[in-house]
């Protein structure tokens, strides 16, 4: 990738998803060769990491390595589903998958085509294929997108008594979308960013879906369901206090009637008082929950590496219910985090599975 | 958080610096501490208290940002240094958008360290 064309478009990016902190930890990897402060963002980026790209200091697939940490993990929808059978998972591993995607030529063609930066205009198209260097069987496929959308303007117009023109300009929307094979506990992982829109998360969702037919489709995966974990989880939060606590819940009584329970602040905890504790507890008594509020809290090791809310259970459209049922299989991660981070959740909700 | 050096150099101070030493230990850093809080734990008035949180904020203790109600009374995850920073929309505790006009914004208190 030394050769890579589009390093105009690439520092944008690294701009755009990227924090300052981040920028200048990649740039303190080569201290002393490359300047590492400056006076805002734009020239720490136009500057210092334009320079350190010029003349090989840093390498530009560690540039991408940035932008994949920053825009590929957290502030995202994530679907679970799991492989019906053993065989399929097996299938899908990178070795055996990526000749499927690629051909036969799949090596050289992912090494000289991946990763790309430019969108197509109104359109999605595959951005990325990669192995993940510590799980080599797992593998993300990234896909970018553009829409445009109608944004409105504060400038408005009467017209006449009865009317008023509003200006609305459009704007092009930037869509990362993913599919992340995580092997071991077998799970799809198609992860959608967040917008104000769920319809919308909804179809982007489906256009992952439609990106990796033929080559691997739906019908081969179950929607892994929440309902049991986000049980286990209220159930078993005594013994876990230090693991996890909740901000909401929301509950039913099995006659129709339902309850929503929630912190005043991101940073409380509904278990707090006995007086909650026991509505909570008995409500769990008739039916499971069905959405829940997890914050993960940070561990030895620093992992999480921050705080991470979890929304779980999210309510789907009756038309993605078709598909995956009445019980939901979608998590919200609230926040950008670590790649780390994210199989820490996958890995203690699949323990939350048995 | 060194509030034995504030009491010192604020001797006006020290009843209310131990009373919010004491709330703050039951806070991790990062958490968020209420107006509703403050008054529910430490019904002193509100000169007395202002000052004190002030030198707090001075000694970066505390952080002082804005959140939002959500339609069902709660405080929005986000947070934002400026009031005038607040986005038309944001998420509730479920992520479901609503329109911050209609909502009220909130001075709270972040614990730093």
């Amino acid at each position: 990738m030394a050769n890579y064309k589009e390093v105009d478009e690439t520092l944008s990016l690294v701009k755009e998803f990227a924090t300052t902190e981040q920028i200048q930890n990649l740039l303190r990897t080569r201290k002393g060769e490359v300047r590492i402060t400056g006076e805002n963002k734009d020239q720490i980026v136009d500057r210092n990491l334009r320079e350190a790209i010029d003349n090989r200091t840093i390498d530009i697939d560690k540039v991408f390595d940035l932008i994949r940490d920053a825009e590929e993990n957290g502030n995202q929808h994530i679907f679970y589903y799991k492989a019906k059978s053993k065989a399929i998972a097996d299938a899908l591993g990178f070795e055996k998958i990526a000749p499927r995607f690629f051909g036969s030529n799949w090596e050289k063609k992912l090494e000289e085509d991946f990763p790309q930066i430019k969108l197509k205009p109104n359109d999605f198209k595959v951005s990325d294929f990669r192995r993940l260097k510590t799980k080599p069987k797992d593998w993300i496929l990234k896909i970018y997108g553009q829409i445009i959308v109608e944004k409105p303007t504060n400038e408005q117009e009467p017209e006449g008594t009865t009317s008023l023109w509003r200006k609305f300009d459009y704007e092009a929307l930037r869509i990362v979308l993913m599919a992340r094979w995580n092997s071991g506990p077998d799970l799809m992982e198609i992860r959608v960013q967040r917008d104000t829109s769920h319809k919308r998360v909804e179809r982007w969702h489906n256009i992952v879906w439609e990106m990796l037919n033929p080559h691997i489709v739906r019908r081969q995966f179950d929607p892994w369901p929440l309902s049991k974990i986000m049980a286990n989880l209220i159930n078993k939060h005594a013994q876990n206090k230090s693991l996890y606590n909740f901000r909401g819940a929301q509950l039913g009584d099995g006659v129709g009637n339902q309850a929503t329970f929630e912190t005043e602040t991101e940073t409380g905890d509904l278990f707090a008082t006995s007086e909650m504790t026991s509505s909570l507890e008995s409500l769990m008594k008739k039916r499971d929950p069905k959405a829940l509020v997890v914050t993960w809290l940070i561990q030895k090791g620093n992992i999480p590496s921050k705080e991470l809310r979890t929304p779980l259970g999210i309510k789907q459209s009756e038309e993605m219910r078709k598909f995956v049922g009445d019980l939901s299989n979608e998590i919200i991660v609230s926040a950008h985090c670590r790649a780390e981070d994210l199989d820490y959740v996958t890995g203690y909700l699949r323990s939350f599975s048995k | 958080m060194n509030i034995r050096a504030l009491e010192k150099q604020h001797p006006e101070s020290r009843t209310v610096l131990r009373k919010l030493e004491s709330l703050l230990q039951k806070h991790r850093p990062g958490s968020v501490i209420t107006p509703k809080e403050l008054a529910r734990n430490i019904p002193v008035d509100a000169k007395a208290l202002s000052d004190a949180l002030t030198l707090l904020i001075e000694a970066g203790v505390l952080r002082q940002v804005y959140k939002v109600t959500t339609p069902s009374g709660v405080l929005t995850e986000e947070d934002y240094d400026d009031p005038r920073d607040i986005p038309d929309t944001l998420p509730d505790v479920w992520a479901n958008p609503f329109d911050t006009a209609e909502s009220d914004i909130v001075p709270v208190f972040k614990r730093v360290a």
